[in-house]
C-alpha cells in the first residue's frame, strides 16, 4: 500500500526523532532538566505538547469511526470536554503548582493532605500507567498491521528504540519539543485527509446535504446536544455532568502526564498561557478527527465497522508522500503517547516513591539516574507485557475503568484543597478512599443502577459527589492544618509580607 | 549580584531555545524538502497540489523557526 | 434511586434548552476569567504588553466554542 517515498518519509521521520532526542541530551545536566526541562521552556512548545500527548494513534482511527456511528457529539470530548477545564486549569491550579515549584500532583496533595493521600494517588497513577503502556503499544502495533502491514513487533519494537532513546536521554524537554514536531505533522497529515475529502464530498454544504439526505438514522449526526434517553453513550446530561464537570477537570488538572508539561515552563505567565494556547489547538483537534469519519459516511456508507473509516480514507484519497506522512503522523500520535507516560511515571517513581521512602537525601545526580532507569524499566515493561491484551481482550477496557474510579474523587480532593482552607488531611484521605469504594461499588451493581450500556460518565460524576461529600463532612468534624502550613496550597492564600518588607 | 545571575539565566535560557528551535527548525525542513520531492512521484493534479501546500508549509515553519533561533542565539 | 442516578429527573428539558444551558455556561465562564485581577493575569512578566492579556486569549477560544456549539 505504501510507494517507495512514503517509506522513504516514514523512516526519515523515525531517524530525524532519534537524532533530535540524542541532541536533546546536551540539555539535561540535573533532575530538574530531566523531569521538568529545566524550567525554561516557553508556552506555545508546552501548550503543542499537551494537545498531542493527548491524541494517540488508537483516537485517530477510535474517534473518526465514533463519528462516522454518533455524528459530531463524539466532538464534545475536545470542546466542552476539554475547554472549560483548561481555562480553570490555567487561571487557578496551574499558577498554584507552578509557584509551589512541583514535580508532581501527588506532591501538592501530600503537602495539602497528607503522606497517606500523596502515596494512594501516586501508586494509582503509577500501576494505571505501567499498565496502560503494554495496551497503547499493543493496540497501536494492531492498528498499524491493519493499516501498513506491518508485522506487530515491528512497530512495538521501531517505536520503544526510538521514544526509549530520547525520553531516556532528553527527559521532558526531548518529550516536548519532540511532541511539537509531532503536532505539527499530525495537523498536516490530518488535515491533507480532511482537505482532500472535503474536495470529494463538495466541501462543507455538500457534506452536510449528503448525510442529511441519508435518512433518519443520521438525523442526529450534526447535533452536539443529544437528549437524555439516547442510544449513544452521550446524552448531554452525562457531557455536563460526567464530562464537563468532572472528567475533563481530572483529566487536565489531576493527570500527571498532562500538568507536569506546565511545571516546565520558564515563568508563570508561560504557564498560565500554555494551558490557554493548547485549549485553542484543542478546538481544531475534531476537525482533524472527527470530520474524516462524516466524509467517509458519505464517500464509504457501507463500511461493516466504523473504525474502518479513517484507514479507508487515507488508502483512497492520499497521493504518495502524504500516505507516508499520515503514517508518520499514526506513529507521531503513538510515540507522544508513550513518551508522555514513560517520564511522568519516571517522575512520580522518583519523586514520590523512591526519594520519600526508599532513599532521602540522596544527591541530584542520583535522582537524575534512577528517573532515567525507571524509564528503561517502565519501557521494557510496557513491550514485554503488550502481549497480554491479545491474550485478555477485555484488559483494555478494564484498565479505563479503573481509571474512572478515580477520577472523580481525585478531582474532588483538589478542588476543596485549592477553594476552602477547611479540609482537613482526614478529610481529603476519607473523600479519596471513599469516592473511589463508591465507584467500585457502581461498576458492580451498573445493571441495577444505570440505563445506558457504558454509564462512565455518570459514574465519575457521582463518585466525584460521594468524593466531595465525605470530604466536607469528615473536614467538618477533624482538625484543619494551621494556616501557615496552607500558604500557597489553597488560592489567593497569601503568606502576609513582614513588616518593613512591604 | 542578584540581577546579574537573573540576566545570566535568562541569557543561558535564550541560548538554549535558541540552539532548540534551530536544531527543530532543520528537521522540518528537511521534513519539506521529502514531501516536495514527492510531488513529482504524484500523478493526479489534485495530489500534486496537496503534496506543494503541504511540503510549503512545513518549509516556512522550518524557515520560521531556524530564523528565530539566530534571532534567540 | 435509578431515576436520580440516570438524571432521568432532567428528562423534561428540551434539547434547546439543554443547548442554552451550556451557552450560558460559557458566558459564565466568561464573565468570571474578566473577573480575575489584572496583575494576576500578567504575574511573571517584567513588561507586560497588550497581547499577553490572558482574559483576551481565553475570551477568544471561548468565542470559538461559543460559536461552535451555537451552531450544531
Amino acid at each position: 500500500m505504501l510507494t517507495g517515498i512514503d517509506y522513504f518519509v516514514v523512516i526519515s521521520y523515525l531517524i530525524g526523532m532519534l537524532l533530535l532526542g540524542l541532541y536533546f541530551r546536551k540539555f539535561v545536566h540535573s533532575s530538574t532538566d530531566f523531569f521538568l526541562g529545566g524550567r525554561m521552556l516557553p508556552f506555545w512548545a508546552i501548550g503543542m505538547s499537551i494537545v498531542v500527548s493527548d491524541i494517540g494513534a488508537i483516537d485517530f482511527v477510535g474517534i473518526a469511526g465514533q463519528s462516522y456511528r454518533y455524528g459530531i457529539s463524539v466532538g464534545n470530548f475536545d470542546w466542552i470536554g476539554s475547554v472549560p477545564a483548561m481555562l480553570l486549569a490555567a487561571f487557578i491550579f496551574i499558577p498554584c503548582f507552578w509557584k509551589s515549584r512541583l514535580y508532581t500532583i501527588p506532591e501538592y496533595l501530600g503537602r495539602r493532605y497528607n503522606d497517606g493521600v500523596r502515596t494512594i494517588a501516586s501508586l494509582t497513577w503509577i500501576v494505571f500507567f505501567a499498565f496502560d503502556l503494554g495496551i497503547i503499544f499493543w493496540a497501536s502495533a494492531v492498528l498499524l498491521k491493519s493499516l501498513m502491514g506491518w508485522p506487530h513487533w515491528v512497530s512495538i519494537i521501531a517505536t520503544a528504540t526510538v521514544v526509549g532513546l530520547y525520553t531516556f536521554c532528553g527527559g521532558l524537554t526531548a518529550v516536548i519539543m519532540t511532541d511539537v514536531v509531532q503536532m505539527i505533522i499530525m495537523f498536516v497529515g490530518g488535515g491533507a485527509v480532511v482537505f482532500l475529502g472535503f474536495f470529494k464530498v463538495g466541501g462543507w454544504s455538500g457534506l452536510v446535504e449528503k448525510i442529511s439526505a441519508m435518512g433518519p438514522a443520521y438525523q442526529d449526526h450534526f447535533n452536539l446536544i443529544l437528549p437524555v434517553d439516547t442510544k449513544t453513550p452521550f446524552p448531554w446530561t452525562g457531557i455536563l455532568f460526567g464530562l464537563t464537570f468532572v472528567m475533563a477537570n481530572a483529566y487536565m488538572i489531576g493527570n500527571q502526564a498532562i500538568v507536569q508539561r506546565c511545571f516546565s515552563a520558564k515563568n508563570e505567565w508561560h504557564a498560565k498561557a500554555s494551558m490557554i494556547f493548547a485549549a485553542f489547538l484543542k478546538m481544531l483537534i475534531p476537525i482533524l478527527v472527527l470530520f474524516p469519519g462524516l466524509i467517509a459516511i458519505v464517500l464509504h456508507p457501507q463500511l461493516e465497522d466504523g473504525d474502518q473509516a479513517l484507514p479507508t480514507l487515507i488508502s483512497t484519497l492520499l497521493p504518495p508522500g502524504l500516505g507516508g506522512l499520515m503514517f508518520a503522523a499514526f506513529l507521531a500520535g503513538l510515540m507522544s503517547s508513550i513518551d508522555s507516560v514513560l517520564n511522568s511515571t519516571a517522575t512520580l517513581w522518583t519523586k514520590d516513591i523512591y526519594e520519600k521512602f526508599i532513599r532521602k537525601g540522596a544527591s541530584d545526580k542520583h535522582y537524575l539516574m534512577v528517573g532515567r532507569v525507571a524509564t528503561i524499566v517502565l519501557l521494557t515493561i510496557g513491550v514485554i507485557t503488550s502481549p497480554v491484551s491479545d491474550l485478555f481482550p477485555g484488559i483494555y477496557v478494564a484498565v479505563q475503568t479503573f481509571l474512572s474510579f478515580f477520577q472523580g474523587p481525585i478531582f474532588s480532593i483538589l478542588l476543596l484543597g485549592i477553594f476552602w482552607r477547611r479540609t482537613t488531611q482526614w478529610g481529603g484521605l476519607a473523600g479519596l478512599v471513599g469516592g473511589m469504594m463508591s465507584s467500585g461499588l457502581m461498576y458492580w451493581f451498573k445493571e441495577s443502577l444505570f440505563t445506558i450500556e457504558d454509564p462512565f460518565l455518570y459514574v465519575s460524576w457521582w463518585s466525584f459527589v460521594a468524593g466531595f461529600s465525605i470530604t466536607i463532612v469528615v473536614s467538618l468534624f477533624t482538625r484543619s492544618h494551621p494556616v501557615s502550613r496552607l500558604y500557597g496550597l489553597v488560592y489567593r492564600l497569601k503568606q502576609p509580607q513582614a513588616e518593613g518588607t512591604a | 549580584m542578584d540581577e546579574q545571575n537573573e540576566l545570566a539565566d535568562k541569557g543561558r535560557t535564550e541560548n538554549r531555545m535558541g540552539q532548540i528551535n534551530r536544531a527543530l527548525g532543520l528537521f522540518i525542513c528537511f521534513f519539506s524538502a521529502v514531501v516536495l520531492v514527492s510531488i513529482f512521484l504524484t500523478e493526479t493534479f489534485v495530489g500534486k497540489m496537496t503534496n506543494l501546500v503541504a511540503g510549503l508549509i512545513f518549509a516556512v515553519i522550518g524557515i520560521i523557526m531556524v530564523v528565530k533561533s539566530k534571532a534567540k542565539s | 434511586m435509578k431515576t436520580i442516578l440516570n438524571f432521568e429527573w432532567l428528562k423534561w428539558i428540551s434539547d434547546d434548552a439543554a443547548k442554552n444551558i451550556f451557552l450560558v455556561l460559557f458566558v459564565l465562564i466568561g464573565i468570571l476569567v474578566w473577573l480575575l485581577p489584572k496583575d494576576y493575569i500578567y504575574e511573571g512578566l517584567e513588561n507586560p504588553r497588550w497581547w499577553h492579556n490572558l482574559k483576551l486569549w481565553a475570551t477568544g477560544v471561548l468565542a470559538m466554542i461559543f460559536v461552535t456549539y451555537l451552531i450544531f
